[in-house]
């Protein structure tokens, strides 16, 4: 999927610059492609490996075993296809419960180690399984209940309800959220994987 | 009046969200204390992991950014927004919103700086500037979570993830900016 999405994105761009005269955009774009990836995985590199240290911690000293014992079962329904004592079980709980509190970046260390693991019960290798899909469409659905940043904009931007958009936004983010949720049943009941 | 509790209400609850964090992670290391662990060497440990991640994540991200940039400065982009924009009004998207709605997916800096151009030149309480604002905080950069999540494993064919996620994206801005109009005034 990504390698078609890549071909794409890089061959309409060349020929784009190519028709509108715009050629010599392209090498430097390329350039600037690869320095913003390089300083992303470096605070990536960062942030990642705090988190993933701390979660050791908390691997180790058995708090992760104390939150599965008290949310598993609720996450479980979520993820039948993942039986529990599984360690990628432990990690969506992580990840998921992270998503709700809003912490990002618990969030992408755990869904990480969750689909790294949820790969090991997979039938094949190169073909994403129901489980790992209905994780990613929950990790890009789900909404922050304070987005920090953008109240933080409008409040700079002189607005005098900055939080006026909370609703709406908390509104249509569950409808959102239960229309994904119905639509991966949908298609896994005409063919499960 | 609403607008000092608008902004305590704010301050309270950023720093609800702080201390928050400050207790869970006051907790995993007090637990890890307590429980004898050798929190460092555990930290140590996990970090190794998290590099590891990143390391195998490195290829696929610079490929996503590279393509992106690519794809920006082209002007590909503009030209895609430029053939959208008259199909948002179809579904009740503001036509100023609807370059950030395809840029949304694809690039977060991108979204918020045009975010801010938009509440600077609209008027963060206007029903465009309110649009952008709830586009902004309830969406997602899809296409580096999938490269995110996806990269670090063997895993090429994604399947129905890509388009329920935009879909998922694309109902929430639709009923997003529906629900201002309906209550907030804004045509």
């Amino acid at each position: 999927m990504l390698s078609k999405v890549w071909i794409v994105l890089m061959l309409l761009g060349m020929l784009v610059a190519l028709l509108s005269g715009k050629a010599d955009a392209i090498l430097p774009a390329m350039f600037e492609g690869g320095k913003k990836g390089i300083s992303f995985c470096l605070e990536l590199a960062g942030i990642l490996a705090i988190w993933t240290g701390l979660l050791k911690i908390a691997e180790k000293s058995g708090l992760v075993n104390f939150i599965v014992k008290i949310i598993g079962p609720v996450i479980g329904k979520l993820f039948p296809a993942v039986p529990k004592s599984h360690p990628a079980f432990s990690q969506i709980l992580l990840n998921m419960s992270a998503n709700i509190l809003g912490l990002g970046n618990v969030a992408t260390p755990s869904g990480i180690k969750a689909m790294q693991e949820m790969q090991k019960l997979n039938r094949s290798r190169e073909v994403a399984s129901d489980s790992m899909i209905r994780l990613l469409v929950f990790n890009t659905s789900i909404i922050q209940l304070i987005p920090g940043t953008v109240l933080a904009l409008r409040s700079e931007a002189g607005s005098k309800t900055p939080s006026d958009i909370l609703i709406p936004l908390w509104i249509s983010g569950i409808l959102s959220f239960l229309v994904s949720m119905i639509v991966l049943w949908l298609i896994e009941r005409r063919k499960s994987y | 009046m609403a607008h000092r509790k608008a902004e305590i209400l704010l301050t309270v609850l950023q720093s609800i969200s702080s201390v928050f964090i400050t207790l869970l992670l006051l907790g995993i290391l007090t637990m890890g204390f307590l429980r004898k662990v050798d929190c460092f060497s555990a930290f140590k440990q996990g970090a190794w992991e998290g590099a590891e991640m990143v390391v195998k994540l490195f290829t696929n991200l610079l490929g996503i950014f590279v393509a992106i940039q690519v794809f920006k400065e082209s002007g590909a982009l503009t030209y895609l927004i430029y053939l959208l924009r008259p199909c948002f009004s179809l579904f009740g998207i503001p036509e100023e919103v609807a370059p950030l709605v395809l840029m949304r997916p694809i690039s977060g800096s991108a979204s918020l700086a045009y975010v801010q151009d938009i509440l600077q030149s609209y008027g963060p309480d206007s029903y465009v500037g309110r649009a952008a604002s709830m586009i902004m905080g309830s969406t997602e950069t899809i296409f580096y979570t999938l490269t995110v999540y996806f990269g670090a494993t063997t895993i090429t064919k994604t399947r129905h993830a890509l388009w329920v996620a935009c879909m998922s994206d694309f109902v929430n801005v639709v009923t997003g900016c529906f629900l201002l109009r309906r209550y907030m005034g804004g045509s």
